[in-house]
């Protein structure tokens, strides 16, 4: 018997079920998420803590959402071991790549992405939606939406309109070449793929996932920490760095006890992802273009959208491939990649919406548009 | 100890911490708003004011316990004493709610000396002289808000977070219709209590009799008066959305 119910006639009793379902199952998330609007609430007027609680919620939800680009294939391909050995690794990656950036560049541990024009400043003062960015962030994660991060977390901190899009051209920039790389890569290359995941997996593979896993996860340190450093001061003390460091260290040991948060799913999905050699060739491709990009230039991108038209790329070089296949129609495969590239753009005009909300600057630059 | 009442006894001590917890948002969150919205570096209107302190009950509600049996507001509690006919109900219940608004206030204190550093009771600044009529107003106010919260808990969706947005409006358009005028404190008694006892001057000349009849016993007439309008009107029955339907079925 369907009762009566305000919502679901407003937007139809199978929405409203689903919806409905959703709130059941994800009850005790959205009771955490609606704490944490609390103390975003209670808490950002004061800078000094306010910078701490928005540097702790975006840290989780930065990793949680980005571990799909980095750690994901690493923990879908390494469900056979313990999980304190992934962490003990990637956690301690971590601390030593922000640590060299730290001593490198005098306090800084964003690898100086946000020397970049729009965001050298310090907060000194926040705006509710600055601390309540990573909390839908979180939510979006949730809901398994690989949305970037750094439009979520960095816009609203943007002080000028070119800050903002800087970050998006040359997201936009990066979405396209590693679409192009991935799919010359694997459609080029299909044969010999084929035969390098064929029968038994040489023991050295298992080294080499783990070393490219590292370094991949280095380079998206050195993109993305600047994701998590907005919140406090563009230079950190002794105390500061190791509060930073070590709680990030924890939140990676909770991601890899969880063995990878919702989003995870997103990774299992795609094709033969939880082979070590083909996960492998994926993170290598990636990395190498995260590499490239932080070599060329200093301003922040969303690595979200190029692992996304990595992902793109190869599914379309694969379906169109002889020698390898997706195991999905054509349309399919066309209506994933599209499911992706409209999350990524629903999460863009959220932060922008947000960036807009926060900023009066970003308004009037926009009312004089 | 039998399982029914190892059961019972679970479910009241989940029910009192949460109970607490609820109350000691509900009357942080109450007084930091309205110190945002008296202070000149924040920008709160009158009425983003009113649906803030809407939605301060429906976090206050929906945050520490899914069961949404939450009352906050003791008149409330008494009312659904009366309903249930289980006076248990106000021995655990209220206290808890007078330990939670008692930590609330302590912690708005201690923001409010901080940052807006304000005197929430600026914020009545509609000063009535009579007090009957004042001790009416509450009368009336509390009998809306006990009917409202049977017609939505009851009557619409017995426990569920619908049924707790749309009580969460009905906060904000009581608090809408009440927040400026002076001695009005149904919606957060306790609360309205402890502030004045921090803020204490020694110039305080309400006497014992108004204080009562304005704050204790208008109020609590008015929730005897909305259980015996439910009961007329309604009886015992919990759901007349249904009634023809379950009719149909029976017969």
């Amino acid at each position: 018997m369907s009762k009566f119910s305000l919502i679901s006639e407003v937007i139809g009793e199978k929405r409203y079920q689903s919806l409905r379902l959703f709130g059941i199952q994800e009850r005790t998330f959205i009771r955490l998420l609606t704490l944490f609007l609390v103390l975003a609430a209670v808490l950002y007027p004061y800078p000094r803590i306010a910078m701490w609680l928005g540097f702790m919620l975006a840290g989780y939800s930065a990793i949680a959402n980005d571990s799909i680009q980095t750690i994901g294939t690493f923990i879908a391909s390494n469900g056979d071991q313990k999980w304190w050995k992934l962490w003990l690794y990637i956690g301690g990656i971590f601390v030593l790549t922000v640590l060299y950036s730290w001593l490198m560049y005098d306090g800084d541990v964003s690898f100086q992405r946000l020397q970049s024009k729009g965001f050298s400043e310090s907060p000194t003062e926040f705006h509710f939606l600055q601390i309540a960015a990573p909390i839908i962030l979180l939510f979006i994660t949730r809901l398994k939406m690989p949305v970037s991060t750094t439009f979520m977390l960095l816009s609203c901190f943007s002080t000028s309109s070119a800050g903002l899009l800087g970050v998006t051209q040359k997201s936009l920039l990066g979405y396209g070449i590693a679409f192009m790389v991935a799919f010359l890569v694997w459609y080029s290359l299909s044969g010999a793929l084929k035969r390098l995941v064929k029968g038994k997996m040489h023991p050295m593979w298992r080294v080499a996932q783990w070393l490219i896993s590292g370094w991949l996860w280095s380079m998206w340190i050195t993109h993305d920490a600047a994701n998590i450093a907005i919140f406090l001061n563009r230079s950190l003390t002794v105390w500061d760095f190791i509060f930073f460091a070590s709680f990030i260290f924890v939140g990676l040991g909770i991601l890899f006890y969880l063995r990878g948060d919702k989003i995870q799913g997103i990774v299992q999905e795609k094709s033969e992802v939880a082979d070590v050699r083909t996960a492998s060739v994926i993170d290598l491709v990636y990395a190498l273009i995260l590499f490239v990009f932080k070599e060329w230039s200093d301003i922040p991108m969303s690595t979200t959208w190029i692992f996304l038209g990595l992902l793109g790329g190869r599914e379309i070089a694969i379906q169109f491939s002889k020698h390898l296949t997706t195991g999905r129609t054509a349309i399919l495969t066309f209506k994933m990649i599209g499911r992706d590239i409209l999350f990524a753009i629903i999460g863009l005009i959220i932060s922008v919406l947000i960036a807009l909300a926060v900023n009066p600057n970003l308004q009037e630059e926009l009312l004089g548009f | 100890m039998k399982l029914p009442l190892k059961r019972k006894s679970r479910t009241i001590i989940l029910n009192s911490i949460a109970e607490f917890a609820a109350s000691a948002i509900f009357s942080l969150l109450f007084f930091i708003f309205i110190s945002r919205h008296l202070s000149e570096s924040f920008e709160l209107y009158f009425i983003t004011l009113s649906f803030a302190i809407g939605l301060s009950y429906f976090v206050s509600v929906y945050i520490p316990f899914y069961t949404y049996r939450i009352h906050i507001i003791p008149f409330i509690t008494v009312l659904r004493a009366f309903q249930k006919k289980s006076f248990s109900l106000i021995i655990y219940k209220v206290p808890m709610q007078i330990i939670g608004a008692l930590v609330g206030v302590l912690l708005y204190q201690f923001v409010n000396d901080f940052t807006t550093k304000t005197d929430i009771h600026a914020i009545r600044n509609i000063g009535i002289s009579s007090v009957e009529f004042v001790a009416f107003l509450n009368f009336i106010f509390t009998a809306i808000l006990c009917y409202g919260f049977y017609i939505i808990r009851i009557i619409f969706k017995k426990r569920s977070t619908n049924g707790t947005v749309f009580l969460g409006l009905l906060i904000a358009i009581l608090f809408a219709l009440s927040g400026n005028i002076q001695g009005l404190t149904f919606l957060n008694p306790f609360g309205y209590l402890f502030t004045e006892v921090f803020n204490f001057t020694g110039s305080y000349n309400i006497k014992a009799g108004e204080f009562l009849l304005i704050h204790i016993i208008a109020p609590l007439l008015a929730t005897s008066l909305a259980y015996y309008f439910i009961n007329l009107r309604f009886g015992k029955q919990t759901n007349p959305f249904f009634k023809s339907r379950t009719r149909k079925k029976n017969s």
